[in-house]
């Protein structure tokens, strides 16, 4: 009925979301009760029989209901909230899935790390989870303060420079999350997106392995075709990687996984030919200031070719 | 314009002559051209009839103020912004308005002798107060009274003492129904006036029409499938790509990306697979169904030029 209800803020999909969401949902009804009580004393002041309102105004009322029960109501409150959010900031131990997210200006690197704390798989904007178990992000930041917010998952976390956060997040189905930068960082601040796909459990470990195997190896496809040669000579490996290839750029996104991805500039464009055209063309245009030169130099058959063979990186 | 002007007159006036003692009912409007010296509307007014105790000649008989620029103002508020509007309406209208002067004379538009006229009524204009008077031509029906003055038996003092003098027993007999009646009709000019304000609507853009498309849908599919990473799209507000050409006023283009006839059908097949149909296109082929093509075409021949 109503179109764009519920919001994903009170919409969980995860353990700790949903806590977030009972502790507001509480506080919610019972911040109603007391203003429907409150309000029902001032009408009784104001409109009372002289009776009620001497009673109301009298010593045994003032002190229980200004002093005793809020005392216990939020005492109450602050016991249930914070028993019911304490998994959000539980210690981490050593067997979670962790992976490090450092917030860039305007894009996210994603690092997926072994049980060892190394970065194995490199990626950007883009983060695949198992579903039922709890993930670890190491959130960091490069420049200026970022925040890390994808509200079905949990709350919102800054990404400190200077500091690592850890936060929490589970998804208890499959399914596809957005997330928004949720600190203000210059620019292109409100065009900067993430996403979160979680999978079932057995998908996401042979998404693992395959990505495992792919960056030991070099990319099977494209391999000094006129795509490849053109990432190269039009100093697209200045700036970001390929693994495999001799592009080993840390500036900006890594492109090893592009073609999987469902979108383009950190969550605001589709993926397609199209919109990868015209971003490499002209990404000043869609996201003004952002870090990417315009490539105008480029013709449009070489953005075409360009474009086939990021699409080709999986 | 001009010769909105002249039906206007025609019209309104029906056969009237300008020459006659009557009172002219019609006002008219026509934009002053550029070799005039004093460019803008130019209202033919109701003249103003001598009364009992009242004299001829310029006097304030309402508040209407001339145009000047482009527009009408009727008291100092602008009611058109542009007189071009008048040639959307479908049947000529008339605009009433009074003038606080009185203009001596009337010429033909194929005498272009309007600019003589302005020495008169300039006079007369400052004298009421009106800033800048301009003035236009007007078609004539009798070709007879071309170039004659028009007879004005209002001019100077004490009409009506003449016609006394002269033994008249009704004074008022030559005088139009207005005058006689008082001034309650006067108004009635302006009823034409609420014609032209509803009449005016902005020229029709459409040239052309997808049918059995949906464009809010089309607007829609332009977003989801990113058609603004490359184009400027009017009604899309981000991103405004400057990658391909803006999309604006497709409905007017006779070419689709300079090659291909700008066809409904044709269109929607280009923005689906635009190398099939240009070979070597800059544009890819998008992943759009064909009903999402022909929704998105239906959205772009909506848009019009800006």
């Amino acid at each position: 009925m109503f179109e764009g209800w519920p919001p994903p803020i009170l919409d969980p999909a995860g353990p700790y979301a949903g806590s977030i969401a009972t502790l507001s949902w509480v506080l919610f009804a019972m911040a109603a009760v007391v203003m429907i009580v409150v309000l029902g004393a001032l009408y009784l002041a104001l409109f009372g029989r002289r009776t009620v309102q001497s009673k109301l105004g009298g010593k045994t009322v003032i002190w229980l209901g200004g002093v005793a029960f809020p005392a216990v109501v939020l005492t109450i409150l602050l016991v249930y909230g914070l028993s019911l959010t304490r998994h959000l900031s539980s210690p981490v131990n050593g067997s979670e899935l962790r992976v490090r997210i450092t917030g860039e200006m305007w894009w996210w690197r994603v690092a997926y790390l072994d049980q060892r704390g190394r970065e194995v798989i490199q990626d950007a904007n883009e983060l695949h989870i198992p579903t039922g178990r709890p993930i670890v992000l190491e959130l960091e930041s490069a420049d200026v303060i970022h925040s890390f917010w994808v509200p079905r998952l949990s709350g919102k976390l800054d990404m400190i420079p200077g500091r690592r956060n850890m936060l929490r997040i589970q998804a208890d189905a499959p399914g596809i999350f957005g997330g928004q930068c949720a600190e203000f960082c210059g620019g292109p601040h409100a065009l900067m997106g993430f996403t979160v796909i979680a999978h079932e459990p057995a998908r996401f470990a042979r998404l693992i392995q395959a990505r495992m195997a792919r960056e030991q190896e070099p990319p099977a496809s494209g391999v000094g075709g006129r795509g490849a040669q053109l990432f190269e000579t039009a100093g697209c490996a200045a700036c970001h990687r390929i693994a495999g290839t001799g592009a080993n750029g840390l500036a900006g996104p890594d492109l090893t996984y592009v073609g999987t991805r469902r979108t383009l500039g950190a969550g605001i464009l589709p993926n397609n030919r199209g919109a990868m055209m015209g971003w490499i063309g002209n990404s000043q245009a869609i996201k003004l200031n952002n870090k990417m030169p315009p490539y105008t130099v480029l013709s449009a058959d070489q953005l075409s070719e360009l474009a086939i063979y990021l699409e080709n990186q999986k | 314009m001009v010769e909105l002007f002249g039906e206007v007159c025609r019209w309104l006036t029906g056969q009237r002559r300008v020459g006659r003692t009557e009172t002219l009912p019609l006002l008219a409007v026509a934009r002053g051209t550029g070799d005039h010296t004093s460019r803008g509307i130019a209202l033919v007014i109701e003249r103003q009839a001598c009364g009992r105790g009242r004299s001829g000649g310029a006097r304030l008989v309402g508040q209407a103020s001339v145009m000047e620029g482009h527009g009408l103002a009727l008291a100092g508020v602008e009611l058109l912004r542009d007189p071009a509007h008048l040639l959307m309406v479908p049947a000529p209208v008339g605009i009433g308005f009074k003038l606080p002067f009185e203009i001596s004379r009337i010429e033909s538009r194929q005498a272009r002798r309007a600019s003589a006229v302005a020495p008169a009524v300039e006079p007369m204009a400052s004298k009421a107060g009106v800033v800048r008077p301009c003035l236009g031509a007007a078609e004539r029906d009798d070709p007879a009274i071309l170039g004659k003055p028009v007879k004005r038996p209002c001019l100077g003092r004490g009409a009506a003492t003449e016609q006394r003098r002269a033994g008249k027993k009704d004074v008022n007999a030559h005088r139009s129904a207005t005058v006689k009646h008082g001034r309650k009709f006067q108004y009635l000019a302006l009823a034409p006036l609420l014609l032209v304000v509803a009449a005016c609507k902005p020229p029709p853009e459409q040239s052309y029409f997808m049918p059995m498309a949906n464009a809010a849908q089309g607007k829609a599919v332009i977003e989801r499938v990113g058609c603004g990473s490359c184009h400027t799209i009017q009604g899309i507000y981000w991103p405004q790509g400057k990658v391909g050409p803006k999309l604006d006023g497709l409905a007017n283009r006779a070419l689709i990306a300079g090659r291909l006839p700008n066809r409904p059908d044709v269109l929607a097949s280009y923005i689906r697979n635009a190398p099939a149909l240009l070979p070597g296109s800059s544009m890819p082929a998008m992943p759009v169904s064909e009903t999402e093509a022909r929704d998105i075409a239906a959205y772009l021949y909506q848009q019009g030029d800006h």
